[in-house]
């Protein structure tokens, strides 16, 4: 255990040289991460929206459609702001630190698209 | 006391902070929320990803349980299951989306727990997630019993 470090090669020490690239790939998959919760968000609003559909009534399926819309916006717009770290030389660019610029925004929108996902969910089971 | 070594991410290494390039001001830092980032150093950017990768994790356990609950109400449609499981289906659809929400405030956490060196917080969220499947878990086990017995 304790020649744990050696094992697993050299990490990227101090400032990078502008072209290294994590061997760990954490870019690339933090952008998959994005990718895969948009996918996600905009494949449960279809499945809510036509849970809704089954139902019968249209008024439901217009507003669970809109949500539907409005959430995969959001979902799209942060998985395409994800995508943005990969192309950054080192990640979280440690010598840019606002380079790929915070996800905090990007994280903000995604919840908002699963809490709309979550309130035609609601409004489904109600009616 | 000895550091366990992170099995994803390795080893923690603390990271000096960025030198200002030569010859002119470092760009000024627009990054949102301003409280976050105005505190401490820069982490080392693995470990910011990391703590993303897992906020979004938690963000797909939300939409899980939102499935799960439009699952349910679907499901109760089709098979008649009566106006409890539409209730839980309800229940479900709520603990996602505070699921959500709790994503975001844990991923600040830990960004600031980060930035400023501290030890990472807890996972809170973990506990009650857990109880909240469990009290699903029973609950639909009852509906299921209901309908055997």
């Amino acid at each position: 255990m304790s020649g744990d470090q050696s094992e697993r090669g050299p990490l990227p020490e101090g400032p990078p040289t502008g072209v290294a690239r994590d061997p760990g790939l954490q870019p690339e998959r933090t952008a998959l991460a994005w990718q895969r919760t948009g996918v996600s968000i905009s494949g449960v609003g279809a499945a809510v929206v036509l849970v809704a559909a089954r139902s019968g009534q249209l008024w439901l399926v217009l507003v669970t459609a809109v949500l539907a819309t409005l959430s995969s916006a959001c979902s799209v717009a942060a998985a395409m702001g994800g995508s943005r770290i990969a192309r950054t030389p080192d990640g979280g660019g440690r010598s840019s630190p606002a380079r790929a610029g915070s996800p905090s925004p990007r994280l903000v929108a995604t919840a908002v698209a699963t809490a709309l996902v979550a309130v035609s969910g609601i409004l489904v089971s109600l009616a | 006391m000895p550091q366990l070594p992170d099995p994803d991410d390795g080893q923690r290494t603390p990271s000096p902070p960025a030198p200002p390039p030569p010859g002119r001001a470092a760009p000024k830092d627009r990054r949102l929320p301003r409280g976050l980032y105005s505190q401490g150093s820069e982490p080392d950017p693995r470990f910011s990803l990391a703590n993303e990768r897992t906020a979004l994790a938690w963000v797909r356990t939300a939409l899980a349980f939102v499935a799960g609950g439009v699952g349910l109400t679907s499901l109760a449609r089709i098979a008649a299951l009566g106006q409890f499981v539409d209730y839980l289906a309800i229940a479900m659809c709520l603990l996602g989306g505070w699921v959500a929400v709790s994503a975001i405030l844990g991923w600040r956490r830990k960004e600031l727990a980060l930035r400023t060196g501290r030890p990472l917080p807890a996972p809170v969220a973990l506990p009650w997630l857990a109880a909240g499947i469990t009290i699903i878990g029973l609950l639909l086990a009852g509906v299921v019993m209901g309908y055997i017995v």
